[in-house]
């Protein structure tokens, strides 16, 4: 395989859009990464585009020839994978085998979901379809019920405490309040996110979850050999990692771990040769704040079990021993589920190119990408360089 | 409770598996009856559900440890001062449509 870098990357700000459609927010986040990267539309050979519920919320399918037609690409092969919130993960990853074989030097990956279509019981619904609906989702489990039953469980193991999950929530609002795209630009208090008195899924309160958000991005991925010439500062995929992993939670032996994770995370570093220790920043799912703790476990950032008293002693926060989640996360930035795995890359883009301000951690030169799908039956891991 | 249990592996799942995983031939799961006993291995108390649970929110919902050797999913029957943790022991109420678990 030859090597594959990100010469572009283009976002649409992350938020609740009532006036604008699916179409437009892929075309957007399409036509800016093609901006970015300074190429032309007629240049790509081939698009993927992650995404998970069209059908229920927008009313539609065929969803990567759609995003097609309103970008403005040639007639290319155009592609859709779905793997609940690991969607457009999967779609980067595909575009980096296509370009790693041979086969194309140009590729366009996107992501996008328009979530607030529906009021939030159907969402919640609908995301519950990510989940087996003949032995959990039928009887009223929900994605917020399933990382509930992960927390409480990791509570009963290693001790974890209210604190620990408000400590990701405090600090990815921190991080989301300098993300001038992100859907919830606004820092919360500790005793804010301890004390919130909407509950979802016990221990887990409203400040424990990710936003029903709306929202795209985009990344377009060449062969390291052109890479230099559209980027002063390419980006190299230096490791990826894809894995899956029992459907349902309750088969799992250990639900304060996700084997997807360590697996999709020990091939990335393998193809990588690197460690966690040479990771400067990284993005991880936190689609409620446990996935936070387990993900950080996972990928060997902090001993397991250790993730809760790690994120409460400041060392993932900007300026700490390894920054998580710089975006604001899944819970400030916001999770339009199929745009989630680009737009983390997206992030990380800017992180190497030294382009994210405020939040800008110092010296990055290797990132790191996690994305979860459902209970944990899919994940995907990147690895990224900057050239030096 | 209805279980089923793979007669060449002798591996037993949940009655929606009817063809064994684990097998590389095709092998038809048989039915079986277990005890519906077990014990809680993890909780939560769900109060944002979908709409076709919006009349019974707040409810419980476990993994349950069968004593017979799998796990599954279940909401939970409580009644005025129960004690919903870890490891209470639990017994199957209902399975007509999806499990559902009182403590014992």
């Amino acid at each position: 395989m030859r090597g594959v870098s990100i010469i572009g990357a283009g976002k649409t700000k992350f938020g609740v859009f009532q006036d604008r459609s699916l179409k437009s927010l892929i075309a957007e986040a399409g036509k800016k990464a093609l901006e970015d990267a300074h190429v032309d539309a007629s240049m790509m050979q081939a698009f993927y585009l992650g995404n998970f519920a069209a059908t229920g919320f927008n009313r539609q399918n065929h969803v990567a020839a759609y995003a097609s037609t309103a970008i403005g690409l040639p007639n290319i092969p155009c592609t859709r994978t779905e793997a609940a919130c690991a969607s457009s993960g999967a779609a980067l990853r595909e575009a980096v085998i296509a370009v790693g074989s041979g086969l194309y030097d140009f590729v366009l990956v996107g992501g996008v979901e328009k979530m607030n279509t529906v009021e939030t019981p159907r969402v919640t619904e609908y995301l519950a379809q990510a989940a087996d609906w003949e032995t959990e989702a039928k009887i009223g489990a929900t994605f917020p019920s399933m990382f509930a039953l992960m927390a409480q469980r990791h509570m009963h193991e290693y001790g974890t405490r209210r604190e620990h999950l408000s400590a990701v929530a405090v600090k990815n609002h921190a991080n989301g309040a300098k993300n001038p795209d992100a859907h919830m630009q606004k820092e919360i208090s500790m005793d804010k996110a301890n004390n919130s008195p909407v509950l979802v899924a016990e221990p887990l309160n409203l400040f424990d979850c990710s936003l029903i958000t709306d929202g795209a991005a985009a990344l377009v991925v060449c062969a390291s050999q052109l890479a230099s010439d559209y980027s002063k500062v390419p980006i190299d995929i230096v490791g990826h990692g894809q894995a899956s992993d029992s459907f349902c939670m309750y088969m799992k032996s250990d639900i304060t771990r996700f084997e997807a994770t360590i697996a999709a995370g020990r091939r990335a570093y393998e193809m990588a040769n690197l460690t966690p220790e040479d990771i400067d920043v990284v993005e991880v799912h936190d689609c409620f704040t446990i996935a936070e703790i387990i993900a950080i476990e996972d990928l060997g950032f902090c001993k397991k079990g250790q993730g809760g008293p790690f994120t409460l002693e400041g060392m993932t926060a900007i300026g700490g021993k390894i920054p998580v989640n710089t975006s604001g996360g899944l819970k400030s930035k916001g999770h339009p589920v199929g745009a989630t795995g680009v737009a983390q890359v997206a992030e990380l883009v800017l992180q190497l190119r030294s382009q994210a301000g405020p939040r800008q951690v110092q010296n990055a030169e290797v990132a790191l990408a996690h994305n979860l799908g459902g209970s944990g039956a899919s994940c995907v891991v990147h690895i990224l360089k900057r050239r030096a | 409770m209805e279980i089923r249990r793979c007669p060449s592996c002798k591996q037993i799942y949940l009655p929606d598996v009817d063809i064994c995983p684990a097998c590389a031939q095709v092998t038809s799961t048989v039915s079986e009856t277990v005890s519906g006993a077990g014990k809680i291995y993890s909780f939560t108390r769900v109060h944002v559900a979908p709409q076709q649970f919006q009349n019974i929110v707040p409810y419980y919902l476990a993994i349950v440890q069968l004593d017979a050797g799998l796990r599954c999913m279940g909401r939970l029957q409580t009644q005025e001062g129960d004690l919903v943790r870890i490891d209470a022991p639990v017994e199957l109420v209902s399975s007509e449509n999806g499990y559902v678990f009182g403590l014992k």
